[in-house]
């Protein structure tokens, strides 16, 4: 099933690359932008199902943009993208709510596994929550 | 000078020669780390530029500096080894630093130019004067002679000079510190107010000069009613700063509009998103690399793209064309539905597949300016727009243009009114290539290829086929043939002779991180390393499969496996920006030139890349840690001497942990030895009956070898020669002067380190043939515990690579009865056959055939 992915980092290369290779192995679309200001905006627009970011840009920080973005829409899964030698600060993403880091560099296969894991992960929680409230309903 | 310490024992006896020696060892281990790290450094680049990786240019940046601080140490330690021998090292390593961290801080400086380039005198190395689109569109026009419509292009100079004229760099940079970033609106504001600014200021008067007579030109050639376009042409890269929002061309321009446009299109690119950009990295020269290409309007019949390879079948040998009615950006932009034709690039370039698209609407010049749809008559509708003809020829021209270019090529052209194909642009294509799965075998092909390695480390990924041939030596090389399987115990770079032949190469020992894997990278050839047991399992002649990435070596041919190879294209980011400066980043720093340490070109002025220096420095060093003991002259004096029984002066140098605590004496005896290697070492020497003067007849050999006495008093004016060793703990550099001979025993024990023994054996005495006879013995040995051996006449060097501790004491051992066996064969060397038994000889009685396999040595019997 096709999926709508939102991705942030102020590196163009890495988002260049990121669209090349998402579109390349996988059926889902790709929205991009470098600036994380523009987020909540693209986010209250809806209908995407997965935000990637990177975990240091200017203005706003991967981890400030996690808790904005799980105030617009607390299902959505974040993917964070950390930088060569800081564990730390991937851990308090975490924290924050991300659903998973990975640390550059890394391979294609990795960030395309990470993706669907996470993508998975969002259509169980939305069956999940669909079947709670049908379980909630006043019966007949 | 110090003769002893204080009572009690505490210190040892010492010289400033012994200091020295001290230092240079611990410059030495120094240096061994720093090298291993650089060459871990390098292996980890040429894995994420190989392997699939997203990497930014952070880690780039991050790891040329890990780089460089490796090999400034080598270069320190160097010196203190050689008492700085070599000052040009520094001064190369200076260079190569520079332009490196230039290469990585990606500025490029604009530099006076020309502000208009009329296109006749455009080709690809304006480049970086009129961006990627102009200097193309110049290439076609004038290298390969094809039609493009007149024009000329404005450059990134003339951009500057416009910005400077009206300090708007300095007014854009104040602007970008005012903002707030936080918020979204001041983006907004400040991106309007520079748009505006860039569109209302004037252009400078040598700019507009400049434009007009250039436009003039195009008036004069085409008439006054002439309609232009204006298409950017960014540097470097077409996706930098393609932000949504901009204007990247505007078509059918009057020619007094030109200059209005230009500032209009410069303008839109300060987009909010651009605005933020530059707030992370500041507005700099760079962000000015704009050119800008004014062309002449073609009154289009028909118009579209021409992709010169099929990006669903890159290898079919076959361009796909796109074309509809009236300007070809309707199907650049995608607003159509366009006709689709498949063509050969082979003469006599025959039409694969045609299907046409019913067009309705097509996109045409408006009078006024502009572009609007139009109609299109009814019987146009359904028919293809490119003849047979014009089909044949843009497969022709696709071929020409990308062999041109070296590389699949987007081609926008036009059918002008005169019924003739025009071109307006030309740039790389990206294709998507989607590479093939690993496979895996089914059961059935499993069977007919069973598995005969399994294990190891990928030194360099693919897949290759070919007959096993068994490298023990360096002279087997010459012998190797070409699409051959390379197999040896221990990887070495002199296979550089042989990397283009081989197919792939296996080896029992070694790692990812040697010289030699780098080699292997390098030429594409697949390498699987330590293995542990590829000598003994594959056998010369045999024909194999290695597939270096999955760590297998299979019998016979695994089609799938080499077939699924030929499949994985280019690597679709190879020509992505980031990549390509990957790409120069790497020229500088892996090749390696500097591979033969004996050949007359191995010096420091050689040196071309980092790698060469690092393989400079680390040859240099082990041969003057080498030499060390056999140029050292501890004053007799002042040296601890080894007590011992056997005719022999050994004086020693502590470089550490080597020896116990001090006596007040000056001898230690053999127990007081705490370097592993020298005990080992020593235990061999120690176990061998000690030769006996010459008998004047022959009585039998058996009763040469039996004779046991020593006989100091003889026979000791032989032995006054001074034998120095210099010990650590796990390190022991041995030379020893035994009547005629002179050999030098390395040996490297540091579990940290690339474990290995060098050995070098000169005989004297003797005639030549003799000594030549003698040091066939000695070579012959060596080889059989898994040496490289080199001889040359009475001249054995020999060489033990990644060795295991066990391994290195047994080896030891053997060393030490080998160098008192050869004393006692000195006599009876008369003959080649003598040669041949003594070798049988020597492991017969000495060495027993169980603890000759305790590793894994290889008779070629």
């Amino acid at each position: 099933m096709a999926a709508n992915i939102l991705i942030v980092d102020d590196e163009l290369d890495m988002l260049d690359l990121l669209e090349m290779i998402i579109r390349e192995k996988t059926p889902h679309r790709v929205t991009t932008t470098n600036n994380p200001l523009e987020v909540p905006q693209l986010l209250k627009e809806g209908g995407f199902n997965l935000l990637i970011t990177d975990l240091r840009m200017p203005a706003l920080s991967g981890a400030d943009l996690i808790r904005e973005a799980k105030k617009i829409d607390p299902d959505l899964p974040v993917i964070v993208i950390t930088a060569y030698g800081s564990s730390q600060s991937a851990e308090e993403s975490i924290a924050a709510g991300a659903y998973d880091y990975i640390t550059k560099p890394f391979r294609r296969d990795q960030i395309i596994i990470t993706i669907n894991r996470a993508l998975e992960w969002e259509a169980l929680r939305k069956e999940l929550k669909a079947l709670r409230a049908k379980a909630q309903a006043p019966q007949e | 000078m110090r003769w002893f310490g204080k009572k009690g024992g505490k210190s040892m006896p010492s010289t400033a020669s012994d200091e020295k020696l001290r230092r240079k060892y611990g410059a030495y281990r120094r240096l061994l780390a720093a090298d291993q790290e650089a060459l871990e450094i390098l292996t980890d680049l040429e894995e994420k530029y190989h392997g699939e990786y997203l990497f930014d240019l952070q880690y780039l940046r991050s790891r040329l500096r890990d780089l460089s601080e490796k090999i400034a140490a080598l270069i320190r330690n160097l010196d203190d080894i050689t008492d700085s021998k070599y000052p040009q090292l520094q001064g190369l390593f200076d260079r190569l630093h520079r332009e490196l961290t230039e290469l990585l801080a990606r500025k490029r400086k604009i530099l006076p130019d020309e502000l208009v380039l009329p296109l006749k005198d455009i080709s690809l190395e304006k480049e970086d004067s009129v961006g990627g689109k102009m200097a193309h569109l110049g290439e076609l026009a004038n290298r390969l002679d094809l039609p493009v419509p007149d024009g000329f292009a404005i450059t990134a100079y003339a951009y500057k000079r416009f910005l400077e004229h009206h300090q708007l760099q300095e007014e854009i940079s104040i602007l970008l510190n005012t903002l707030d970033i936080n918020r979204l609106d001041d983006l907004l504001a400040v991106s309007r107010n520079i748009q505006r600014q860039i569109r209302e200021k004037p252009l400078p008067p040598f700019l507009k000069e400049a434009l007009e007579q250039n436009v003039q030109s195009l008036v004069e050639r085409h008439g006054p009613e002439v309609r232009l376009s204006l298409r950017s042409s960014a540097l470097g890269e077409d996706s930098r700063l393609s932000f949504a929002g901009q204007y990247g061309t505007i078509l059918n321009l009057s020619s007094e509009e030109i200059g209005e446009q230009y500032k209009a299109i410069l303008a839109s690119k300060f987009t909010p998103r651009a605005i933020f950009y530059f707030l992370g990295k500041g507005f700099r020269e760079e962000d000015l690399a704009m050119g800008m290409g004014c062309l002449v309007m073609v009154a289009a019949r028909a118009g579209g793209v021409v992709y010169t390879v099929d990006p669903g079948h890159p290898r079919s040998g076959e361009a796909v064309i796109h074309a509809h009615w009236g300007l070809g950006k309707t199907v650049v932009d995608g607003s159509v539905s366009p006709d689709f034709f498949r063509v050969s690039k082979d003469p006599p370039f025959p039409v694969l597949e045609s299907r046409p698209a019913h067009k309705e609407k097509m996109a045409i010049s408006g009078p006024g300016g502009g572009v609007r749809w139009m109609e299109v008559p009814p019987h146009r509708r359904d028919q293809p727009c490119l003849s047979e003809e014009h089909l044949a020829h843009l497969g022709h021209m696709a071929r020409v243009i990308e062999e041109h270019f070296g590389r699949p090529q987007d081609i926008e052209w036009a059918l002008d009114e005169n019924d003739r194909i025009v071109f307006l642009q030309t740039r790389p294509l990206k294709i998507s290539v989607h590479r093939n799965e690993r496979q895996s075998l089914l059961p059935e092909e499993a069977a007919r290829h069973p598995v005969l390695l399994e294990t190891g480390v990928m030194g360099s990924p693919g897949v290759g086929f070919g007959p096993v041939f068994v490298v023990r030596q360096e002279r087997d090389l010459i012998q190797f043939p070409e699409g051959a399987i390379l197999v040896a115990k221990t990887p070495s770079p002199k296979w550089v002779t042989v990397m283009a032949k081989a197919r792939g190469i296996v080896t029992d020992l070694g790692s990812a991180a040697s010289h030699m894997a780098a080699l292997a990278r390098e030429f594409r050839v697949p390498a699987l390393l330590n293995t542990r047991e590829a000598t003994r399992v594959l056998v010369p002649g045999m024909e194999v499969t290695v597939d270096a990435g999955q760590c297998r070596v299979y019998q016979g041919r695994v089609d799938k496996l080499l077939t699924s190879q030929e499949n994985e294209d280019r690597n679709p980011f190879e020509d992505t920006p980031l990549f390509i400066l990957f790409e120069k980043m790497l020229e500088r720093i892996v090749p390696l030139n500097l591979v033969d340490p004996l050949d007359p070109g191995f010096t420091p002025d050689a040196c071309r890349t980092y790698h060469d220096l690092i393989r400079f420095i680390h040859q240099t060093a082990t041969q003057e840690m080498f030499s060390l003991s056999r140029s050292a002259e501890p004053s007799s004096q002042e040296a601890l001497r080894l007590e011992t029984k056997l005719p022999l002066e050994i004086l020693l140098v502590d470089l550490g942990g080597g020896i116990r605590e001090a006596t007040r004496r000056r001898t230690v005896k053999p127990e007081g030895i705490l370097s592993w290697p020298f005990q080992a070492f020593w235990k061999g020497i120690h176990s061998m009956k000690w030769p006996g003067p010459k008998p004047m007849d022959l009585k039998g050999l058996a009763s040469v070898l039996a004779h046991t006495a020593a006989e100091p008093g003889g026979e000791s004016r032989i032995y006054s020669e001074k034998s120095f060793a210099l010990l650590s703990a796990d390190y022991l550099n041995f030379s020893i002067r035994l009547g005629y001979h002179l050999s030098t025993i390395e040996a490297m024990g540091d579990p940290e380190r690339d474990r290995y023994i060098n050995f070098i054996f000169k005989g004297g005495g003797a005639t030549i043939e003799r000594r030549d006879r003698r040091a066939r013995l000695v070579a012959a040995v060596l080889e059989r515990f898994g040496f490289q051996v080199t001889q040359k006449l009475d001249l054995v060097d020999a060489r033990l690579i990644h060795p295991t501790r066990e391994e290195m004491e047994t080896v030891l051992e053997a060393l030490g009865k080998l160098t008192v066996y050869t004393k006692q064969l000195d006599m009876v060397m008369f003959n080649e056959a003598i040669v041949d038994w003594s070798i049988e000889e020597f492991f017969k009685e000495h060495w027993p055939a169980d603890r000759l396999s305790e590793f894994s040595v290889r008779n070629s019997a």
